[in-house]
C-alpha cells in the first residue's frame, strides 16, 4: 500500500505521473499465476462446489423433497436409504440440508451485500466528505462498534419483526460498520495515493477520478472482506433462525434444522450433527477462501 | 402485570368434571411406588414446569400454571371426587335451594391463613366478591361465576348464603376447581401486584419467594389442618420445601430429571416415555376435562367463514396418524368437541371427521376453489386457498412435538391444495392479534373445565360479546339456546341429551380441528414418591408426596 506521507510530494513531474498512473495495480484475476494448491484450498473449492450444485440444481444430490414428510418413519437413524436419517416428521435430513443451501447462502451472500452497500455509502461519505463528514460517521461506527455485532442484529430483528427479510437487513446492518471502517480507511490511503495525484494534477474531473481511480482500488480488499463476511453472516443468520428470529417453518434453513432438533438431541443426534457440520463446513470454505484469496493479493500488491 | 392474555385465557382452564378422569399412565393417587416404605418427613422437592405467568395468583387472569401453582398454597371450598362426585372441604357442609339459585355453605371453624387471618364466611365472600369484579381481571373464575353471581349474605361468622341470577348446574364444580383457591382479604389489601407475587392462602405450603418467571420456593405450612378428602395423612405436609423452577427447553428438565436434580418435571418430552422405566422414572399422565388441545379456526374471516372449507381442512389431514407420529403415541386422540371424561360427553363423535382426502377435494370443489395454481395450491377468482396458522415462539410457550404436528398437518393440507403457513409470533403479537381480530386460525387452543358448560365458554354468542372467550367469532341462536337450557337443567337425562345436540352442532360445524387432550404430565424420579393430581382438572398435588433417603 502506499504510503500516507506521499500525499506531500508536489514535486512530481510530468513523467513521474504518467509512470504513477501506469502503477495502478489491475482488477484482480482470480485464475492468475499457477500455483500449488493446498488440500485444505482444495477441500474448500470441493465444499464450494457441493454448495453451488445444492443452490443450483438441489434435485441432482437430493433424491427427496425437503418437505415430504413421512410421519410413519420419524427419527431415523443415517441409513442408505436416508443418508443423514430423518427428522421428527419423518423428513429426509439430507434432503433438507441440500435444499437448506439455497435459503442460508442467500441469506448469508445477500446479508454480506446489504452490509457492504451500507458500508461503501458511509466508507466512502466518510473518506472523501471532508472533515466533518468523517468526523459524524466515524463517531457514529463508534457508537454502532460499541454493541457486539449479533447483538446488533439482534436488536434489528426485534425491530423489523422475525422473518428472512429483515434477518438479511439486520445481519448486513449487524456487520456493516466493521465494512465501513475498512473501506474509509481505503479510500484515505487510495485518496492520497501518487497515481491519484497525479490524475489530479493532470486535471482529470473528480467524479471520473473517483470512478476510475478511487473506487476500483479502495474495493478490491472487499473482494477478500466480502468472502470471509459471507462465512460469518451465515453463522449469524443461523445463529438468528436458530433463536427462532429468521425463517418460518417448515423452511429447511439450516440454523432453524439445528433449533428444531435441539429437543431430540439425546436421542437423535444426527438433526444436530448434519446440519451442524455444514455450517461450520461452509463458514471454514468460506474463510479460507478468503485468506488464500487475501495472499495471493498480498503478494500482487508487495 | 395483571392483563393475561385472551389467547391464554382460550388456553386457560378448567372445569369441573366429574368425572371420568381416565388417567392414562398412573392412575389418581400414588404417582410412584406406593409400597416404597414410610413417609418420611422433610426435604426440598425441586419441581421443573415449563412456563408460568408473571402473577401467580389463579384468580387474576387464570391459566393452567397459575392454577397448578396455586393448589399448593390455597384450599378449595369443595372437593371434587372419583366419578366427579362433590365433597366437603373448606365447607363442612351446604344446602342448595329447590329453585337451584340460593346456596347456603357451613364452613370449618379451626381454619387460618398463613398469615393468621381466620378463614371464615367473612374471608370467602371477599374472595366471590374479587373474582365477580371486572377490576380484577378474573377471565377464568370471574368467566364461571360472574354471569350468575347476584350477591352473598353471611348468615353467621362461617355460614355464607350465595344468590345467583340463573340456576347454574356447574357451580359446585366450578368452585371445586383449584382456580378458585380461597386466599386472605389481607392479602388482598396490598393490591393486585404484590397479591400477585405473593399470594396467601391456607394451603399446605405458603409463598416464601417469588422471583416472577425464574422461580418460586414455597415452604411448608406447620399449621396446616385442611387436607382435601382423597389425602393419605393428616397435619402439616411431609415436605419442608418446594423449588418450583421455570425451565422452558423440555430436555433440559429431563437431563436435569435423569441426573437427579429434579425431583417432578412438567410436560416430559414425548421421546423419553420409551425410555423412562429404564431410567427409574414414573410417568404420571392424567387426562384434563373440558376442551381438547386444538387449532381454533375463526369464522369471521375469510376462507373460513365458509363451512365447508372448514369441514375439508378437517378431513384433508390425518390428525390421529400425525398426532401418534409427532407425539410418541402418548397422546390418544381427541375428535369431539369434548375431552371423554368431560360431563355429558358424546361417544358418537369419536370419529368424526376421520381422514378422508376425496372428502375435502369434493367440499373444496363445492366451494368454488376449483383453480389450481403452479404450486398445487386451489385457487378461486385468483385468490390462494391459504390459512396462516399463528403459534407462541416464546420460550416454552409451544411444545417442539406440537410444531411437528403443525408441520404435518401443513403437509397433508398441501395435498388438499390448501396452504397453510406457519406463523412464529411472540405473545404479545399474538395478544395483538386476537384483540384486533387480526387471525385466521389460532393453534394450542384449549379450555380446561369440569363441565360441559365449556361449549358456552368457548362457542356461545354471550362468550362473544361478552367474556371475549369466543375466539371461533361463531354465533348461532340455536346453539346458544341448547347450551342455556343444558346450564339450566336439573335433569341429567333431560341434560345429557341437550349436550349431546349441542356437541354434534358444534362438530358438524367444524369450529376447530381437533387434536388431543390436555393432561396433567408428569415425570418423578425413583426417589420421590406419593405424587398425586386432583380429580377436579388435573393440579399436581404435593400435600402427600415424600422424598426417601
Amino acid at each position: 500500500m502506499p504510503p500516507a506521507e506521499q500525499r506531500n510530494n508536489a514535486l512530481m513531474t510530468v513523467t513521474n505521473v504518467s509512470s504513477a498512473i501506469d502503477q495502478q495495480p489491475g482488477i484482480v484475476r482470480l485464475g492468475g499465476r499457477a500455483r500449488g494448491l493446498s488440500p485444505g484450498i482444495v477441500l474448500a473449492w470441493l465444499v464450494v462446489a457441493f454448495l453451488v450444485i445444492s443452490v443450483a440444481w438441489p434435485g441432482l444430490i437430493a433424491r427427496e423433497a425437503p418437505l415430504a414428510v413421512d410421519p410413519a418413519h420419524p427419527l431415523q437413524g443415517p441409513s442408505l436409504s436416508h443418508l443423514f436419517g430423518t427428522d421428527q416428521s419423518g423428513r429426509d435430513v439430507f434432503s433438507r440440508v441440500v435444499y437448506g443451501a439455497r435459503e442460508s447462502l442467500s441469506i448469508g451472500v445477500a446479508a454480506t451485500g446489504v452490509g457492504l452497500a451500507i458500508a461503501i455509502v458511509l466508507g466512502f461519505a466518510a473518506g472523501l466528505g471532508g472533515r466533518w463528514a468523517d468526523t459524524v460517521i466515524s463517531r457514529f461506527l463508534e457508537v454502532l462498534f460499541s454493541f457486539p455485532s449479533l447483538l446488533l442484529a439482534l436488536l434489528f430483528v426485534a425491530m423489523f419483526g422475525a422473518g428472512v427479510g429483515s434477518l438479511i437487513i439486520a445481519v448486513g446492518i449487524g456487520s456493516a460498520p466493521g465494512y465501513a471502517r475498512m473501506i474509509r480507511g481505503q479510500v484515505i490511503a487510495v485518496r492520497n495515493a501518487p497515481y491519484v495525484e497525479a490524475a489530479k494534477v493532470l486535471g482529470h474531473p473528480p467524479l471520473r477520478i473517483m470512478a476510475n481511480s478511487i473506487f476500483p482500488n479502495a474495493m478490491r480488499p472487499l473482494l477478500v472482506l466480502g468472502t470471509l463476511g459471507i462465512g460469518q453472516s451465515i453463522v449469524w443468520a443461523s445463529a438468528l433462525s436458530f433463536l427462532g428470529l429468521g425463517a418460518a417453518p417448515p423452511a429447511p434453513e439450516w440454523g432453524a434444522m439445528l433449533a428444531a432438533g435441539r429437543d431430540f438431541i439425546s436421542s437423535a443426534w444426527w438433526l444436530e450433527f448434519f446440519p451442524g457440520a455444514v455450517i461450520v463446513a461452509t463458514a471454514l470454505a468460506a474463510t479460507a477462501l478468503g485468506r488464500h484469496l487475501q495472499r495471493r493479493l498480498e503478494g500482487r500488491l508487495a | 402485570m395483571l392483563h393475561v392474555s385472551p389467547v391464554a385465557r382460550t388456553g386457560a382452564l378448567l372445569a369441573v368434571a366429574a368425572a371420568a378422569l381416565t388417567a392414562c399412565g398412573t392412575a389418581n393417587g400414588a404417582g410412584t411406588t406406593a409400597d416404597s416404605g414410610k413417609p418420611v418427613y422433610g426435604g426440598t422437592l425441586v419441581y421443573l414446569e415449563d412456563r408460568q405467568e408473571s402473577c401467580i395468583d389463579p384468580q387474576i387472569g387464570g391459566d393452567i400454571p397459575q392454577a397448578m401453582i396455586g393448589q399448593q398454597y390455597t384450599d378449595d371450598i369443595v372437593y371434587e371426587g372419583p366419578g366427579g362426585k362433590i365433597e366437603p372441604w373448606l365447607a363442612k357442609s351446604w344446602t342448595i335451594s329447590p329453585n337451584g339459585l340460593t346456596y347456603t355453605f357451613t364452613f370449618r371453624d379451626n381454619v387460618k391463613f398463613t398469615d393468621g387471618t381466620p378463614l371464615d364466611a367473612v374471608a370467602v365472600q371477599d374472595n366471590f366478591e374479587r373474582v365477580v369484579n371486572p377490576k380484577t381481571g378474573s377471565s377464568t373464575d370471574g368467566g364461571y361465576i360472574a354471569p350468575f353471581y347476584k350477591n352473598s349474605k353471611v348468615l353467621s361468622p362461617y355460614v355464607l348464603q350465595v344468590n345467583l341470577t340463573t340456576p347454574d348446574s356447574s357451580f359446585l364444580n366450578v368452585l371445586a376447581q383449584g382456580y378458585f383457591g380461597i386466599e386472605s382479604p389481607k392479602g388482598f389489601a396490598r393490591g393486585i401486584s404484590k397479591n400477585c407475587q405473593y399470594p396467601i392462602g391456607s394451603g399446605p405450603f405458603e409463598v416464601v419467594k417469588d422471583v416472577p418467571n425464574q422461580e418460586v420456593i414455597l415452604d411448608r405450612n406447620p399449621d396446616f389442618n385442611s387436607p382435601p378428602p382423597g389425602s393419605t395423612h393428616t397435619g402439616p405436609a411431609y415436605l419442608k420445601q418446594i423449588i418450583w423452577k421455570i425451565v422452558p427447553d423440555e430436555s433440559v428438565r429431563w437431563a436435569a430429571l435423569t441426573e437427579n436434580e429434579a425431583n417432578v418435571i412438567y410436560n416430559p418430552p414425548s421421546e423419553d416415555y420409551a425410555s423412562a422405566a429404564a431410567d427409574h422414572i414414573t410417568m404420571f399422565d392424567k387426562e384434563r376435562p373440558g376442551s381438547p388441545n386444538s387449532i381454533i379456526f375463526n369464522t369471521s374471516v375469510a376462507p373460513l367463514n365458509n363451512v365447508l372449507v372448514r369441514q375439508a381442512l378437517l378431513y384433508a389431514s390425518d390428525e390421529k396418524a400425525n398426532l401418534k407420529s409427532a407425539y410418541f403415541g402418548t397422546y390418544p386422540y381427541v375428535a369431539s368437541p369434548l375431552v371423554p371424561g368431560t360431563p355429558d360427553y358424546d361417544p358418537a363423535l369419536a370419529n368424526a371427521y376421520a381422514y378422508n382426502p376425496a372428502k375435502a377435494n369434493q367440499l373444496l370443489e363445492e366451494a368454488g376453489w376449483t383453480g389450481h395454481n403452479s404450486q398445487g395450491y386451489r385457487t378461486k377468482d385468483g385468490n390462494v386457498l391459504s390459512v396462516t396458522v399463528p403459534y407462541d415462539s416464546d420460550a416454552g410457550q409451544t411444545p417442539p412435538e406440537d410444531l411437528t404436528l403443525f408441520e404435518d398437518i401443513q403437509a397433508s393440507e398441501k395435498v388438499a391444495g390448501i396452504d397453510i403457513k406457519l406463523q412464529p409470533i411472540s405473545t404479545t403479537e399474538l395478544d395483538n392479534l386476537y384483540e384486533g381480530n387480526g387471525y385466521q386460525t389460532l393453534a394450542d387452543g384449549y379450555w380446561i373445565t369440569n363441565t360441559p358448560d365449556v361449549l358456552r365458554t368457548l362457542f356461545s354468542t354471550q362468550a362473544l360479546k361478552y367474556y371475549g372467550t369466543n375466539a371461533d367469532k361463531y354465533s348461532n341462536p340455536t346453539l346458544d339456546k341448547l347450551l342455556a337450557e343444558g346450564l339450566a337443567e336439573q335433569n341429567p337425562a333431560q341434560r345429557q341429551t341437550l349436550y349431546d345436540e349441542a356437541q354434534v352442532l358444534v362438530s358438524q360445524q367444524a369450529l376447530i380441528m381437533n387434536l388431543y387432550p390436555a393432561e396433567e404430565r408428569l415425570a418423578i424420579n425413583a426417589n420421590t414418591h406419593g405424587v398425586s393430581a386432583d380429580y377436579a382438572v388435573g393440579l399436581p398435588d404435593f400435600y402427600d408426596t415424600w422424598i426417601s433417603g
